[in-house]
């Protein structure tokens, strides 16, 4: 059941993979111009759920653990995120080097998202990171951490849902996003010990999960058609 | 005496056998029983078994004893973790047979159930990290 399930697992993890491709002269562009890096979770939270065997049913039961307050998820992997790119050819900075925190509200990134209006930056972001030679923002947005388990066989996977964009500092408009999955198997190890130790494995995972799945992502993007 | 020992002897190994397939029976139902039990999302320490020093214990503390909170808020003063005592149930998957002829169709109907999460504990947090105090809600159940 194990094998079945791993198997799955990484067969949804491939299938994930097929993604599209940005146009080439943003492709060329993110090559050539100075870009900012940005992790941003939408909830700081980890969501587990778990299929419960209950011989004449099957049960899925749900919890939540917030972080928020916790671990600063956005500032630390948006650091991870920076040291990541140069491996696809980008040279970045992570924004919160870029911008001081007083030029860089809590909520941007979230205001960035709102698909009501077209996703611009706002005016003193944008003035901002241009006085710094920024021309280019790669947002790499995860919706939240999800853990997903069953009680047959004892499997949990991790996954990171989310979207990446490459966001034209210059003209404020978002040239290219696409929908990215990142998915990992925890095995049998008891999935709430992601939250032991101060996160220690949750982070752990998270940072391997962007410097293997989240580089392949933006490969796969930067390619030509 | 022959006749009479071979039936004997049939009974004896009929007796075995189907003592064997009632073994087998009670294994599969006891094994089937015991992985319903293997729920893993419950709460990382039982929040009866937990003591807490207010004025003492900080954040960190609570948080690798009990896990995470399921949710938190905060106000000028302090901070608020709310902690549930297990996961909530979202839906129940019951397997539903469609068809028998030709051949048995089994399908599974999705019921949503959509259960939220009971907070029973609220540990409040002065602003230097330290527990200010406890709120036990399993009271007032």
């Amino acid at each position: 059941m194990k094998q079945v399930l791993a198997f799955l697992a990484s067969l949804l993890v491939v299938v994930g993979c097929a993604s599209e491709h940005a146009p080439p002269q943003t492709a060329a562009a993110l090559h050539r111009e100075p870009v900012a890096a940005a992790f941003c979770m939408n909830a700081k939270r980890i969501h587990y759920s778990e299929m419960v065997y209950k011989v004449l049913y099957n049960e899925t039961v749900t919890h939540d653990s917030v972080f928020d307050g916790l671990w600063d998820v956005d500032s630390e992997l948006s650091v991870a995120w920076a040291k990541v790119l140069p491996q696809a050819g980008i040279h970045s900075r992570p924004i919160i080097e870029v911008l001081p925190s007083s030029e860089l509200p809590s909520d941007w990134c979230r205001k960035l998202e709102d698909t009501s209006k077209p996703q611009t930056l706002s005016a003193p972001i944008q003035k901002a990171l241009l006085e710094r030679q920024i021309h280019y923002l790669m947002v790499l947005r995860a919706y939240q951490f999800t853990v997903a388990s069953y009680s047959i066989g004892s499997f949990s996977q991790l996954t990171i849902q989310g979207e990446l964009a490459f966001h034209n500092v210059g003209s404020n408009r978002q040239e290219f996003s696409e929908h990215v999955s990142m998915g990992v198997s925890l095995g049998s190890r008891p999935p709430r010990e992601l939250e032991a130790d101060n996160l220690a494995w949750l982070k752990q995972t998270a940072l391997e999960l962007l410097a293997t799945q989240g580089l392949k992502w933006t490969r796969s993007a930067l390619e030509a058609d | 005496m022959n006749h009479q020992a071979i039936p004997t002897r049939s009974r004896a190994f009929n007796v075995r056998s189907v003592s064997r397939q009632f073994a087998s029976v009670l294994a599969f139902g006891l094994a089937a029983t015991i992985a319903a039990c293997a729920q893993r999302l419950g709460p990382l320490t039982p929040v009866d078994s937990v003591h807490f020093q207010i004025g003492v214990t900080r954040k960190t503390d609570v948080a690798n004893t009990l896990g995470l909170p399921t949710s938190r808020s905060e106000d000028q003063d302090y901070e608020y973790w709310n902690y549930s005592d297990g996961p909530a149930v979202s839906s129940v998957q019951v397997p539903v047979v469609t068809s028998i002829t030709p051949t048995v169709v089994v399908t599974t109907d999705n019921v949503a159930v959509n259960e939220e999460e009971e907070t029973v504990l609220v540990c409040i947090f002065r602003r230097d990290g330290v527990l200010a105090s406890v709120r036990d809600l399993r009271g007032g159940r």
